[in-house]
Parts: C-alpha cells; sequence; structure tokens
C-alpha cells in the first residue's frame, strides 16, 4: 500500500518537499497535487533519485505513484539494474587469508594491476573489511579513483561502513544497500574473489 | 602520484618484507612512489617493486641504501 500525501493547494517547493520525506520514510508513495509546476518538479526528482514514476491527471488533480528501487528489487523488476559482466568483490583488506600484511599488500597491488588492465570490471564491491579501501588514507585511492572515473562502478556496503565507523572518510564509490549488492551479485556474469 | 616529469624507475628487492621497509622508509620521507608489480620486462625475485620519479633517484638510492642491503634500481 502507497503512503498518501496530500499537496493538493500547495505550491512549490512543498509538494516536493513533503513527497521527499515520504519517500524516506516508505518505499511507495502516492502523492496529490493540483499544479503541473509541481507534478514537473516531483518527476523530475523521480527521475534524479532513480524511483518509478506514474502520474495520471484527474479534473486539474494530479496522481502520482512513487516507488523507491528497494521497493523495485522486491518486486523483481531488476531490469533497471544495470547488469554487471564482470564484478570483483573484494570481501576484506588482504588478498588470500594468512600473512595479513602480505595479503594487505596483494591487494594493493592488485587493485593496481586494474588498472592496467585492458578489459576493465564493469563493477567493484567492497564489504566487511574490504570497505576500508576506499579511505581516504588507503593507498589504494588513486587507482580506485582512476577506475571510477572510467567508469568502473564501486559500490561500499553501507552497513559495514557504518559498523566500522568510517562513513566521513569515505573518498571514493557509492555507499549501498543490500538490495543492490545482492542483487548485482545474483546478475553478474563472472564474479571474481581476490 | 605527482606527475614525474623525466619519468619512472624502479627499485627491485630480494623479498616483500623488503619492499615494505623501503616503502616506510620513502613513506616517512615524504617521496611520492608507488608499489606496483614488477614490469615483465624486468626480472627479480620479488614480485612486487617500487615506482619512483626518475628525479628523485640520488634520494632514495641514498635513503634506501641506508637501511636495506640488497636493491636495485632499475630503469625499466
Amino acid at each position: 500500500m502507497a503512503f498518501i500525501v496530500n499537496a493538493k493547494g500547495l505550491s512549490c517547493p512543498e509538494p516536493l518537499i513533503l513527497a521527499k520525506k515520504a519517500l524516506d520514510e516508505h518505499e511507495e508513495v502516492e502523492i496529490h497535487v493540483d499544479n503541473v509546476v509541481a507534478f514537473e518538479n516531483i518527476k523530475r526528482l523521480a527521475a534524479d533519485k532513480g524511483y518509478t514514476f506514474e502520474g495520471i491527471e484527474e479534473d486539474g488533480v494530479y496522481r502520482i505513484l512513487l516507488k523507491r528501487e528497494e521497493k523495485l528489487l522486491r518486486d523483481n523488476k531488476v531490469e533497471t539494474i544495470p547488469k554487471g559482466k564482470t564484478v570483483i568483490v573484494i570481501s576484506s583488506d588482504t588478498m588470500g587469508r594468512g600473512d595479513v600484511e602480505l595479503g594487505r599488500l596483494l591487494l594493493r597491488i592488485f587493485i593496481h594491476t586494474l588498472t592496467e588492465l585492458e578489459k576493465k570490471p564493469d563493477t567493484i564491491i567492497m564489504y566487511n573489511t574490504g570497505v576500508l579501501l576506499a579511505k581516504k588514507d588507503s593507498e589504494c585511492l588513486t587507482d580506485l579513483k582512476m577506475l571510477e572515473n572510467i567508469g568502473v562502478r564501486i559500490l561500499l556496503c553501507g552497513t559495514c561502513v557504518t559498523h566500522l565507523g568510517i562513513k566521513d572518510e569515505i573518498s571514493v564509490g557509492e555507499i549501498s544497500n543490500m538490495y543492490v549488492i545482492a542483487q548485482i551479485l545474483t546478475l553478474a556474469e563472472r564474479l571474481i574473489y581476490p | 602520484m605527482k606527475e614525474c616529469n623525466e619519468g619512472y624507475l624502479f627499485a627491485l628487492f630480494n623479498s616483500t618484507s623488503h619492499v615494505l621497509a623501503a616503502e616506510k622508509i620513502l613513506k616517512n620521507r615524504g617521496i611520492p612512489y608507488k608499489l606496483i608489480p614488477v614490469p615483465r620486462t624486468l626480472s627479480s625475485d620479488c614480485g612486487i617493486c617500487i615506482r619512483f620519479c626518475r628525479e628523485d633517484r640520488q634520494t632514495v638510492e641514498s635513503l634506501l641504501s641506508e637501511r636495506i642491503e640488497d636493491f636495485r634500481i632499475d630503469t625499466g
């Protein structure tokens, strides 16, 4: 059931603010407005944030249905998530287990070497202590930024970032969530765990 | 890493622990460097080397000589 917001009689930016607020708390929001400017603004908000947008007009009242990405994913409308062909999973801050110092070194070199490969990965997903690589003092930062600049999508597990208390120190990649991460992992053609 | 006007040089070591020791030295002195896999054109007992700016050669060489017995610098 969509959460209903009545924004009739309100002019911008109020309908927009109400829509944003409602979407923060609800996955599915139906908003009613009575002017075309508000309608267009909410349409733009939906496009910017990646919400689905359905709008109908009846007797001067616009009814707009917005759905958040997580809701979409659960509804199995997965086509909105780009299919990652090659996904590299950084599941810790070491490459391999055993000698930690060696493992950290290997991972740095691995990330650096990715920048030199002809065929770059489509997505890099980092979770658990893997997210430490995205910190501002990370030795991998330059290489990761370079990869991001040429179009490699870097996703960080938000739960992990919060758990490790490094949210303010993240300098590369986008903080993501398990819906998106699980979806990309299951859709990947090649999953690489260095 | 800053742009190296004169290109790169490579410091090669006999073991990974020497690479790490060398890295520590350069890091403490603020010398720009990068750990990379040893270029295929070079050969070494260890697969990881330190790439640095050609213009820093003298500084790097003398700093490393103080602490590390066996290393060589290659032009790649």
